[in-house]
């Protein structure tokens, strides 16, 4: 009892600590600084964009994991999954390997294309989508493996071609999945800094997000770092809310 | 048009090889235990399902041809199934539903809906043309679901257990009504059950399909009067005896001979099958004298009520199954454990040849020799 206490106290306090010194009557002065305006704008433009670029390409990718005959499937989805558990900081070390401008794949989109992902607002999102799509994609493939495959066969007698069936019977099976999804992505998204920091750097405007504003702030402005934390918290507070059943409706 | 079918299925340790074909607008009944391979030879016609070897025509269209490495995809087969629950798409209305099987044919939103709303009626299930599946009794949700796939206009029509999900009182109700829509529909029908009363009201032609294999193949009195497996005896409430029959006495499989009229069973050489009814099954303490040819000491096995008329199970060489009535069961004391002679007349005992276990033995043994009904 007294060790569950401990425990929920160490998770509660700092939350605790931060809105008992928050500036609640200059909040709204402090949200309207450029700094914070920068932030928000860039956070919710990539933070968006990675959960749309991984709905794209999420989706199909647990299709292949949920219905394929794939040889290896488990490594593919130990790979997948990776970016879970792996540091952020690493992840992002790693996309500057594959992708800088002397990376892997980078030289080539370089050359042919002109193409440079470091430190630019296009390199946030590639490592925000590298850190949240896990989490869409976990979520989607127990969505297709959830739905009954017999609703498909049903469609496919009733005339229906392959894409008629994924698009009005497959679709809406997963649909609260992919909602779920979608929501942990881009909370993931939103919230990204490691990666984000070594991948496309801290530039203000350009690849400076939230939490990386928040950071920089905390050492020269702690209002507006107090500021910017509240927003997170909101948003994470708003996640919380929008899974609940998902996540709570069993337990109660 | 009619509907051909031989396929031969794999698929871990379940092996299906079926023959089948059915006429233009005949119901033909697919009867048989779980796990016999009543559905995936559905999936198979339905193309759902993928063929080791065999093939699928209706009418002059080839759907599955192994050999020729034929195979319709099941959106372009015309074969319409109705499925064991009626897998209503839960997210879609019932009018919805049906307009799914329309627009799937190229029919634009308004008129899929007009039309959907006439197949309801139809249906008579048009007053819930705007509930959820979930929303649905269960005979209402197994109209829509024909409604859906009659909407999609079939050339053959494929039932799974149609009224399996429906309570009894719902079932007789529906069960004439599906009936009437059978009957309406032109094309070639089969209907999966395994009720055998439910066989016969809807379809003219049975067939018994028990471990992948086709075992009865006919008329639906032939198939009560003289079955040809344990699982139809049991089915109809026969004991059903296979042996072999030599100067005039049936040999059963397992121990036991039994003796039937002259006239019956003089004409038969070989292996053979024979009928009693439980019925004509006499029970006494001591051992008869008189009439009865057939007279074997048998052991009490269990008893059980069955209507008005008490169910004795009996074990022997060869075991029966007993129909007395509580009278005969008071006088007789008859109580399991109990050591009686049963008496069947030769009159009683049916002997007739059997087709499948030819000289060539191709078709599989049953291991079980004889079958009255289980408790």
């Amino acid at each position: 009892m007294a060790v569950a206490l401990v425990a929920l106290a160490l998770v509660a306090l700092p939350l605790v600590g931060l809105l008992q010194r928050a500036p609640w009557t200059a909040l709204p002065g402090l949200l309207g600084r450029p700094v914070v305006v920068d932030a928000l704008r860039l956070s919710l433009g990539t933070s968006l964009a990675a959960t749309g670029l991984s709905v794209v390409l999420g989706v199909p990718l647990a299709w292949v994991l949920a219905r394929a005959e794939l040889p290896g499937r488990r490594l593919v989805r130990a790979v997948v999954v990776l970016p879970m558990v792996l540091p952020p900081v690493v992840g992002g070390a790693a996309l500057l390997f594959a992708l800088g401008r002397r990376g892997l794949v980078g030289q080539w989109l370089d050359q042919h294309f002109g193409i440079l992902l470091p430190f630019s607002p296009a390199g946030v999102v590639v490592a925000q989508t590298f850190v949240a799509m896990p989490f869409l994609v976990v979520s989607v493939e127990a969505g297709f493996r959830a739905v009954d495959a017999r609703f498909e066969h049903a469609a496919a007698t009733l005339g229906a071609s392959p894409w008629t069936v994924f698009r009005r019977v497959t679709l809406p099976g997963i649909a609260p999945s992919l909602a779920a999804g979608a929501v942990l992505c881009w909370a993931r998204a939103l919230g990204e800094f490691g990666a984000t920091i070594t991948f496309a750097g801290n530039l203000g405007g350009r690849t400076r997000t939230l939490p990386l504003a928040t950071y920089q702030a905390l050492q020269s402005d702690r209002g507006a770092a107090l500021a910017l934390s509240l927003v997170l918290v909101g948003v994470s507070l708003a996640v919380l809310l929008a899974l609940r059943d998902r996540w709570f409706g069993a337990a109660g | 048009m009619s509907l051909d079918v031989e396929v031969a299925v794999r698929r871990d340790g379940f092996g299906l090889d079926a023959a089948l074909v059915v006429a233009e607008g005949e119901t033909v009944a697919l009867l048989g235990p779980n796990g016999a391979g009543k559905t995936t030879l559905l999936g198979a016609v339905a193309g759902l399902v993928d063929l080791e070897a065999g093939s699928v025509v209706l009418g002059a269209k080839v759907l599955t041809d192994t050999a020729a490495g034929v195979a319709v995809a099941p959106e372009r087969r015309s074969i319409g199934y109705v499925f064991q629950d009626g897998l209503l798409f839960p997210h879609l209305s019932a009018l919805d539903n049906v307009a799914f099987a329309l627009r799937c044919r190229g029919v634009r939103r308004a008129e899929a809906r007009r039309r959907a709303r006439g197949w309801l009626e139809q249906l008579g299930v048009g007053h819930r043309a705007g509930a959820r599946p979930g929303a649905l009794s269960g005979g209402e949700a197994q109209h829509v679901a024909l409604a859906r796939t009659l909407a999609a206009e079939p050339a053959a029509l494929l039932l799974d257990e149609p009224l399996a999900a429906l309570d009894v009182a719902a079932r007789d109700r529906t069960r004439a009504e599906l009936g009437r829509h059978l009957t309406g529909f032109a094309g070639p029908r089969v209907v999966v059950t395994h009720d055998p009363v439910e066989a016969m009201l809807l379809a003219q032609r049975l067939v018994v399909l028990e471990d992948g294999r086709v075992t009865h193949d006919g008329a639906a009195g032939e198939l009560t009067r003289r079955p040809r497996s344990a699982y139809v005896a049991r089915l109809v409430g026969l004991n059903l005896y296979r042996g072999s029959v030599r100067s005039g006495r049936l040999r059963v499989d397992g121990g036991g001979e039994l003796v039937a009229a002259v006239g019956a069973i003089g004409s038969i050489a070989g292996p053979a099958l024979a009928t009693i009814r439980p019925q004509a099954v006499a029970l006494h303490r001591d051992r008869p004298d008189g009439t009865p040819r057939n007279v074997w000491p048998v052991t009490v096995a269990g008893l059980h009520v069955h209507g008005d008329r008490v169910r004795v199970q009996l074990a022997g060489a060869p075991d029966v199954v007993a129909e007395i009535t509580p009278d005969a069961l008071a006088a007789l004391r008859v109580a399991p454990g109990l050591d009686v002679w049963a008496a069947v007349k030769a009159t009683d005992v049916d002997v007739y040849p059997d087709l499948a276990a030819s000289p060539s033995g191709s078709a599989p043994e049953r291991p079980r020799s004889c079958a009255g009904r289980s408790p």
